[in-house]
């Protein structure tokens, strides 16, 4: 799937502040994509604009195209069409993102029946398939909890498998790790990466914490107060940063890596 | 260790039933349906067979209670035990009919509310708040008194007061629930709003829904003996309790058997909703049922 956004701008209705001023950017089928920035730097709203999903009081011009179908401005059925088949999503915070009354296999069960019209004995199997391929053991008691009843990595496994659930060619992760455990952080990492490995699928990234950013994708934006300040290939980013606003998050980064590994802030 | 073996420690022991299930039923809940099935048998036994027929005045004047008549008899020699249990049935119609009417009406107008922004919301929330400032019994008694007095202006007169509230309490449970992200990721799935209505909205509210729809079964039955009461309810030659408690009104200090029947009824009627309601908060409540 070929993303291509050009002069995306995002205006508040009313007060005409603009959240994203004139960005462009593309990106190629199975192409993983960071895109980092502080928050209210206009990237999680920029990936709300990519699914048709910008809240009323907010509106976008300019151009995003998926596939060569124009978003801005798209039917309904155009994106209900896009949205889960082709192009899917994660959250940052996943006990806010799974139903609390839908048990597990359910919210999985729900996509498939949806989009791939699976019923019985194909749809139970295929939700144990799902739940399987992110890694999560004893899929059939798992399947009957609800979602307190699980771990928060458990609930973001499960939220990527409903995202995963109907194939789609992108996904979009928004800061899919930042409610977690450091340790549960890495093995969700690196679910992603092999699941856009296994299924050349495309990822737009975003986060603002480059450290994670670098271990996932391989090209990645800066954005800052709406703007991108800075892109290119991730180690450029990491290794020779020329934006005065990268360098700093690149240092301050450092700084914390340093201090991990001598034991001193400096 | 393997990344597997670590997940597999996390996993929480197998799903336990809810400790709610395992202590039994709320008490509450238990005194509620058995109030209530107390008075619905009545109610059903009355269609079936009565003690004496509605129009027998054979019987003696303001008779006590005995073998022949067990709740003694009116001013016109009447059975009270038949009118008592003919009223039990209209009472337990006229709640469970405007019951269903309040929550139709309300669930969907609640909804649409819901999903209503800028001023549309605002001219709809005022409206719900002006109807729901009116009380209850004087919204009845205006609508009963322009469409004359029967048991379907008594329905649907409580109903459509009582819809209000219904509709306050889904359009507020609604806008909280379309806040959250859950609604946000199924959106970014694909699922459509009516998808949404019904697989995340509904099932998140029911539990309030229910508890509601118990509470507006007893204000139901208590606006219909109220109604009955000022002769804007069911009239005769129908049963009604609050007619009842008018009739025997007069006679309550030399008969007051005829104003004790009907009165424990509407109470034992009330009371069963009520509790019902408590003990169904007790046991569904979803923030309770978070926490277990």
């Amino acid at each position: 799937m070929t993303i291509e956004v050009e002069d995306l701008t995002i205006t508040v209705a009313g007060s005409g502040k603009r959240v994203v001023d004139a960005i462009s950017f593309s990106l190629d089928p199975g192409e993983r994509i960071g895109i980092i920035g502080e928050s209210g730097s206009g990237k999680s709203v920029t990936t709300l604009a990519l699914l048709g999903l910008l809240p009323r009081s907010l509106t976008a011009s300019g151009s995003i195209r998926v596939d060569g179908t124009q978003i801005i401005g798209a039917s309904k059925k155009q994106l209900l069409e896009i949205r889960g088949r082709r192009m899917a999503k994660i959250f940052q915070d996943p006990s806010t993102a799974l139903d609390p009354l839908t048990r597990v296999g359910e919210l999985i069960a729900e996509p498939l029946r949806r989009h791939q019209g699976l019923r019985g004995h194909e749809l139970n199997a295929a939700v144990e398939r799902a739940l399987a391929e992110v890694a999560l053991p004893d899929t059939e008691r798992l399947s009957r909890a609800f979602p307190h009843e699980i771990s928060g990595g458990q609930r973001q496994r499960v939220a990527i498998a409903m995202a995963l659930a109907c194939r789609p060619a992108m996904l979009i992760a928004d800061e899919p790790t930042t409610a977690l455990d450091v340790t549960v952080q890495a093995e969700i990492l690196d679910l992603i990466r092999r699941l856009c490995v296994d299924h050349g699928m495309g990822l737009v990234f975003v986060s603002h914490d480059i450290a994670v950013v670098s271990q996932t994708v391989s090209r990645a934006l800066v954005m800052q107060g709406g703007q991108i300040v800075e892109r290119g290939p991730i180690d450029q980013i990491v290794h020779a940063p020329t934006d005065l606003y990268t360098l700093r998050l690149v240092g301050s980064a450092r700084a914390l890596d340093e201090a991990l590994t001598t034991g001193r802030v400096s | 260790m393997s990344a597997g073996i670590e997940i597999r420690s996390a996993l929480p022991e197998p799903i336990a039933p809810a400790p709610a299930r395992r202590r039994g039923l709320p008490v509450s809940l238990l005194i509620g349906l058995v109030l209530l099935a107390a008075v619905g048998i009545i109610g059903v036994v009355s269609l079936l067979w009565l003690p004496y027929d509605l129009a027998d005045t054979t019987g003696g004047r303001l008779e006590p209670p005995g073998p022949n008549h067990w709740l003694g008899t009116d001013k016109l020699g009447r059975d009270t035990a038949s009118f008592v249990m003919v009223g039990t049935r209209i009472a337990l119609t006229v709640g469970l009919s405007s019951m269903a009417i309040a929550m139709a009406i309300g669930v969907i107008v609640g909804l649409i509310a819901a999903f209503a922004t800028g001023w549309v919301d605002d001219v709809q929330s005022s409206l719900l708040d002006v109807v729901i400032a009116f009380p209850t019994l004087l919204l009845a008694m205006l609508i009963g008194a322009m469409q004359g007095a029967s048991l379907t202006s008594a329905v649907v007169s409580i109903g459509l007061a009582a819809s209000a509230v219904v509709a306050r309490l889904t359009r507020i449970l609604a806008k909280g629930l379309l806040r959250r992200q859950f609604v946000t990721a199924a959106r970014t799935s694909g699922t459509s709003w009516l998808r949404i209505v019904f697989i995340h909205l509904l099932p998140n509210m029911w539990p309030t829904l229910v508890v509601t729809a118990a509470l507006i079964f007893g204000t139901a039955v208590l606006a219909e003996a109220s109604l009955s009461y000022l002769g804007l309810g069911v009239p005769p030659p129908n049963s009604s309790l609050g007619r009842l408690l008018q009739g025997a009104q007069s006679t309550v200090l030399t008969a007051p058997w005829g104003a004790v029947a009907p009165g424990v009824v509407i109470l034992v009627i009330v009371l069963g909703a009520n509790s019902l309601a408590d003990g169904l908060r007790e046991r569904f409540d979803p923030t309770r049922r978070e926490r277990r």
